[in-house]
């Protein structure tokens, strides 16, 4: 938790600066500056890996966020700053050592992210996608303070780590925790959400908004099932239900859509359920693989929504702006699953795991991952075919392409720099 | 030499992302193209005769430590051989043809890694990232430089691919899990398997391989991609990436699932085993007589060849102990299909029916090549196609019951007929248009003269080939 207050302080250290005129140029390297120093003292003090995932993914989208040609110059710190108000929510999820902090952790992640959502450029569809959120995460807070209230009127306990027993209300307890936290990361049946969300807000916001909370909700699923697994879900392959029709129905949509963000929208509902097939597994790696899902998702999420956001169009991003077509055209590998970018680890990995499971799941995930690379295959001749006129990229964008693609190419020539601290959890529990 | 080729692997994915977002001129990049695959042509000839013993070598790069995974380099003879040709293959279309974009040359910079990674893999995960690789480019060049029917089939080849991708991903995955080897994917030594496992992991491979070759029923894509790629890159694809499914069954099946190999397969030989003996010989009498019907001699040609590859593929299943006929067999095609679909291309109507009419008056010097290359192809005696041939066949007739050689003897006798039905075509068919037009660059004229020379020298002393392609066979 103190992580988390690292992360609030310094939100409210930018704001104050900002309101410096001459100072301004400080706050992003103020932020990225915080940000790092919090990984560090992480990883001196050991930090959990989530909180260190966490941050380097917020690190990653300051320059990102600040550099955005749409984002206002007199609005960029508090989006900036509301950004890291979101992180210092989901870090205290992960953190949390009661009910009660993560439930005001979670609360600030909520109300912090509708008003980031508001926050578009064309307002009158930003105002309906943020109420859509809001009314989400209205209803998430209900099911998710029922589903407390069963386990403390259960067990009478509000600390973790859960103990593992209880009774039949348990059960409805941790089922509906898990409802509210599906819902948060998307996952179909549970999804209604997500279409709007992603589309509409600005690139940089989505960026963040579909990385940082929904990192730290798969990890607090993945901490509750490793806790209290029988308790989670007492209908056998519910789980397995759950996570096919995810990956099934998310890689379909991502080929009925057209427009790229819709498209980014459905597959991420595919690869969440993909990850939410491993707790059928049993497997001991199951957080270490989803860990490591997670860490690469979002880094190609964040890739492919920051060339979203500097160009409008991506058809014929080859000729227009070949520098990003190369970047993108990593990502995208990456998230199809191409040897020997980031992403192959992560299928090859939970396939690995996912082997033993039944035919007709490895049929599922197969099918799931041919499907979905039909949608990234047709966003990728998007990109490649059309003869746009040139981009002149601006300079901060030139140096923010310039640090993703050392990221990517990093991750592919030695993907252990991306995956230490998540093999490292296996190690060190989280609960 | 595998230190040399790994280094070269590198300076090719610098060239390429180089070319790819620097921005150069089409002649800047040419320039770059014929540096790297020159170079490396040269530099591994250099190596092979200054050191020819460097020629059966071996390394692993640690690629990821904490999941025991690493990337396993080997060179033998036969990858040496396939290595140089794909290198000079590439160096004559950087060269010889009309390039569209400086992205053309990008793309063919990086089939010529993918398959240098394919062809000098030491394990199944290497193996896996070239396999991958190499098809990605032509989808790329097929949607940014091909025609509308081309942009049209180019996602259903994808899809095929990486269909055949994700059966060896999973096949891969099995032997990671299950082998007890310390080095479950290392293709050296061989991943031992309980007999069941090695069965379901042998299918999924053969499945993969058989899209890649291409055996009916899935060669649906292989035609129209031939007619429809882009011309800088169709010769290559024509005849080296065709090869990578036999190339796999060569590689992965002896070491994976020895009892696939019917030569090791000792006691009775599964029920199984014929069956899969009857559809690759199947295979090759159906593209043979579909290749009787084309009208255009590039789709004929593709027929024909997946015809001559359906065959290899079953000279592949009979283990390592036919590895250098096998390997003489890929050698050969790779040098016809390249020469044939050379002169093919350089043709004004090649992509239309009676193309090659009264080829003879109007280019008579590439008529003589496509002759040698065609007989060749079709494997008349002293050319190199007939001693590959003959050797694969006879391996064929003295492994497998009878009824499989006289299946294979049918083929044969229908590719035979069709080239010399174009032969014939050529020398006494009417022309498609009045103006005898050579405009063929000199570059495309040498490059075409050395490969009658390897095609007549290779067939009249083929040990010289078998000899270098033999290197390294105890390592299969």
């Amino acid at each position: 938790m103190g992580f988390a207050l690292a992360v609030g302080m310094i939100m409210v250290l930018i704001t104050a600066v900002s309101r410096v005129r001459f100072l301004q140029w400080v706050v992003p390297f103020l932020a990225g500056g915080g940000c790092l120093l919090v990984m560090g003292v992480g990883v001196t003090m050991g930090a959990s890996i989530p909180v260190l995932l966490l941050a380097s993914l917020q690190t990653l989208l300051i320059p990102i966020t600040w550099t955005s040609p749409h984002l206002p110059v007199h609005r960029r710190t508090d989006v900036l700053a509301l950004q890291l108000a979101v992180t210092a929510g989901a870090i205290g999820m992960v953190t949390a050592h009661d009910w009660v902090s993560f439930f005001i952790s979670l609360e600030l992640v909520s109300i912090i992210s509708v008003v980031l959502v508001w926050f578009g450029r064309r307002p009158e569809v930003c105002i309906e996608a943020a109420v859509k959120y809001f009314v989400m995460s209205a209803m998430v807070t209900g099911v998710l303070v029922l589903g407390m209230a069963c386990v403390l009127v259960d067990t009478g306990q509000m600390g973790f780590p859960l103990v593992m027993g209880g009774t039949w209300l348990s059960s409805v307890g941790f089922v509906l925790v898990a409802v509210s936290l599906l819902t948060k990361v998307g996952v179909m049946p549970f999804h209604w959400w997500v279409v709007d969300v992603y589309s509409v807000p600005s690139p940089y916001i989505v960026a963040h908004l579909s990385t940082i909370p929904k990192l730290a909700a798969v990890v607090v699923l993945m901490m509750l099932m490793g806790a209290a697994h029988p308790l989670m879900m007492p209908l056998p392959g519910a789980w397995v239900l759950i996570g096919l029709v995810s990956a099934l129905g998310g890689a379909l949509a991502a080929v009925v859509y057209t427009k790229p963000s819709y498209v980014l929208a459905a597959s991420s509902m595919s690869q969440m359920g993909l990850l939410f097939l491993l707790p059928a597994t049993h497997s001991p790696y199951m957080v270490e693989v989803t860990l490591w899902g997670m860490a690469v998702y979002g880094v190609t999420s964040v890739v492919l929504w920051f060339v979203l956001d500097r160009v409008d169009v991506p058809k014929g991003l080859a000729r227009s702006a070949p520098a990003l077509m190369f970047l993108s055209g990593l990502a995208l590998l990456s998230m199809m699953g191409i040897p020997p970018f980031p992403g192959f680890l992560s299928k090859a990995l939970l396939i690995k795991e996912l082997l033993w499971s039944g035919w007709w799941v490895m049929l599922g995930v197969v099918v799931s991952v041919l499907v979905g690379a039909m949608a990234y295959i047709r966003l990728f001749r998007t990109m490649i075919t059309g003869h746009e006129p040139p981009v002149q990229l601006s300079l901060p964008t030139q140096w923010v392409a310039g640090i993703l693609l050392v990221v990517m190419g990093c991750g592919t020539v030695y993907p252990d720099c991306l995956m230490w601290p998540v093999h490292w959890v296996s190690e060190h529990c989280l609960l | 030499m595998v230190a040399l080729i790994v280094g070269w692997i590198v300076a090719l994915v610098m060239a390429m992302v180089a070319v790819m977002v620097l921005p150069l001129s089409i002649k800047q990049a040419v320039r770059v193209g014929m540096v790297v695959m020159w170079g490396g042509a040269l530099a591994m000839l250099g190596t092979a005769l200054v050191a020819p013993a460097t020629l059966d070598s071996g390394i692993m790069l640690p690629w990821s430590y904490l999941f025991g995974v690493a990337l396993e380099f080997k060179v033998t003879g036969l990858s040496w051989v396939l290595s140089l040709a794909t290198l000079i293959a590439g160096g004559i279309l950087v060269g010889g043809v009309t390039l569209p974009s400086r992205w053309a040359v990008a793309l063919l910079i990086w089939i010529q890694l993918a398959l240098l990674l394919v062809l000098n893999a030491g394990d199944l995960l290497t193996l896996f990232i070239g396999w991958e690789w190499a098809m990605l480019p032509v989808y790329i060049g097929l949607v940014t430089h091909g025609t509308d029917k081309a942009k049209a089939m180019a996602l259903r080849m994808l899809m095929m691919m990486v269909t055949g991708g994700v059966l060896f991903l999973m096949a891969l995955v099995m032997v990671w899990v299950v082998s007890p080897s310390m080095t479950p994917l290392s293709l050296s030594n061989g991943a031992v398997l309980p007999p069941v496992m090695a069965w379901i992991v042998g299918g999924l491979f053969l499945v993969s391989f058989a899209i890649k070759t291409p055996l009916f029923p899935f060669h649906t894509w292989q035609a129209a991609l031939y007619e429809h790629c882009p011309s800088y890159c169709r010769p290559l694809v024509m005849a080296v990436v065709s090869k990578l499914g036999v190339w796999g069954v060569l590689q992965v099946l002896p070491v994976v699932t020895p009892g696939l190999g019917l030569a090791n397969a000792g006691g009775p030989v599964s029920l199984l085993v014929w069956g899969l003996a009857l559809w690759v010989s199947l295979s090759a009498l159906y593209a043979s007589v579909v290749a009787w019907g084309q009208s255009t001699p590039i789709r004929a040609l593709a027929y024909m060849s997946m015809s001559h590859m359906a065959v290899a593929f079953l000279g592949a299943l009979l283990g390592p102990s036919h590895g250098v006929m096998v390997g003489l067999y890929l050698v050969a095609h790779t040098v016809l299909v390249l020469g044939l679909s050379m002169v093919i291309q350089s043709q004004p109507n090649w992509n239309v029916t009676g193309g090659l009419g009264g080829m003879m008056g109007r280019s008579p010097w590439q008529a003589w090549v496509l002759l040698v290359l065609m007989l060749g192809f079709i494997g008349l005696p002293g050319t190199v196609g007939f001693a590959a041939e003959l050797s694969v066949i006879v391996a064929i007739f003295s492994s497998y019951p009878l009824i499989i050689g006289g299946v294979i003897l049918f083929p044969v006798v229908m590719n035979a007929w069709v080239g010399l039905r174009w032969l014939t075509e050529m020398v006494w068919g009417q022309p498609l248009i009045p103006v005898l037009k050579d405009d063929v660059p000199s570059w495309w004229r040498v490059a075409l003269g050395a490969l009658v020379v390897v095609t007549l020298v290779g067939g009249l002393f083929p040990w010289c080939l078998q000899r270098v392609i033999s290197v390294g066979l105890p390592l299969w």
